[in-house]
């Protein structure tokens, strides 16, 4: 039987929906049978962030509603046998969802898959409470900012009293990843610490991201960035997929990485 | 100029003091009370008279049949205002 993690954030552009698709793919190196789907209903976007857009024929709304079967819906990677991806209908809104649609779907995605992977929709309303509903953990992606954060702590709230785990007198598993860390804004004193992000939230840290334009060049190809070896982004996905599938990886401070004086003097040999 | 330019606080430090009170006001429930602001004042007023005051913080607590009010009052460390 896998776990289901659900990734959420409260607010939208965060980097949610590439992290599954990172997350999904480093879970699927590293041996596991895993499947992302995309509960963004009506406003798909994970088959793009994967390059599998054109490969979509059923979504899960059919899937859902019996029109189709999972076997049917589920799309192969190209980049990894072990990652499958199941879309989210584009045509329909999120009101489709029901919580015995989305349970079943659930209970049957877990019994061929290591790991279940739920890109939740922004917002902290039926969608994104469907998606949280049956998880057993939930990845929390925030950027170091105060909107960001705030919004991430209301969607923890509803979480901590809205999937049915805690209703069940059991606890959903927190994760949190910080997405966009640009070390030199966090050394000057202009950008939240991590550490000062940790103490508000009050979860556990499962990684940080640094700020990496090689994300968008990523999106733009349809190729997750944890595919490019040399990417800082990369890398910080490659070790978060490692923790989550329990190998210790020590934290890497990428708050003072790659920047400040030695950057400069390197810079001079170049 | 000079001073005021040492003194700037640095915008990180400020995020964190307005999110730790934003988020802490988010979380509370007690803040649906109407009355519950008002009554906050009043007994940091009243309290104020005797020692130094740095917080009140009320929680609605209920336990089976029971509802309280439970009060708690941070103290300032510096002693009467």
């Amino acid at each position: 039987m896998g776990i289901v993690i659900a990734v959420i954030s409260g607010k939208g552009g965060v980097g949610k929906t590439t992290a599954t698709a990172n997350l999904g793919l480093g879970i699927a190196m590293n041996g596991k049978k895993c499947v992302v789907v995309d509960f963004d209903i009506g406003q798909r976007n994970l088959d793009m962030i994967l390059g599998l857009e054109n490969r979509v024929v059923y979504d899960l709304v059919q899937v859902m509603d019996g029109e189709a079967s999972v076997k049917q819906a589920l799309i192969k990677s190209k980049v990894d046998d072990n990652l499958n991806f199941l879309a989210a209908s584009q045509s329909k809104d999120k009101s489709v969802l029901n919580s015995k649609k989305v349970q079943k779907l659930v209970k049957e995605l877990k019994e061929s898959f290591d790991y279940v992977i739920l890109d939740s929709p922004a917002g902290i309303e039926s969608g994104f409470e469907h998606t949280i509903e049956f998880a057993d953990a939930a990845i929390i992606v925030v950027n170091p900012e105060v909107s960001s954060i705030r919004d991430a702590d209301r969607a923890i709230g509803i979480l901590d009293s809205k999937s049915q785990k805690v209703k069940d007198g059991a606890e959903v598993a927190k994760y949190l990843i910080i997405n966009r860390i640009a070390a030199d804004m966090v050394q000057s004193g202009e950008m939240l610490r991590s550490e000062d992000i940790l103490d508000i939230l009050n979860i556990k840290l499962v990684g940080k991201i640094p700020e990496d334009k090689g994300v968008i060049d990523a999106s733009n190809q349809g190729k997750p960035i944890i595919l490019d070896k040399k990417s800082i982004a990369g890398q910080a996905y490659r070790r978060i997929a490692g923790r989550l599938c329990g190998k210790k990886i020590d934290m890497k401070d990428v708050e003072i990485s790659d920047s400040g004086l030695f950057k400069k003097i390197a810079g001079i040999f170049k | 100029m000079l001073f005021d330019w040492f003194n700037k606080k640095k915008s990180a430090s400020v995020a964190r003091d307005r999110l730790t009170i934003a988020i802490m006001s988010d979380r509370d429930s007690t803040n649906d009370l109407p009355f519950m602001n008002d009554m906050k004042a009043e007994i940091v007023d009243v309290v104020k008279k005797y020692v130094g005051v740095r917080a009140v913080n009320i929680r609605k607590e209920i336990e089976g049949e029971v509802e309280a009010l439970a009060i708690d009052v941070e103290l300032d460390r510096r002693g009467v205002n």
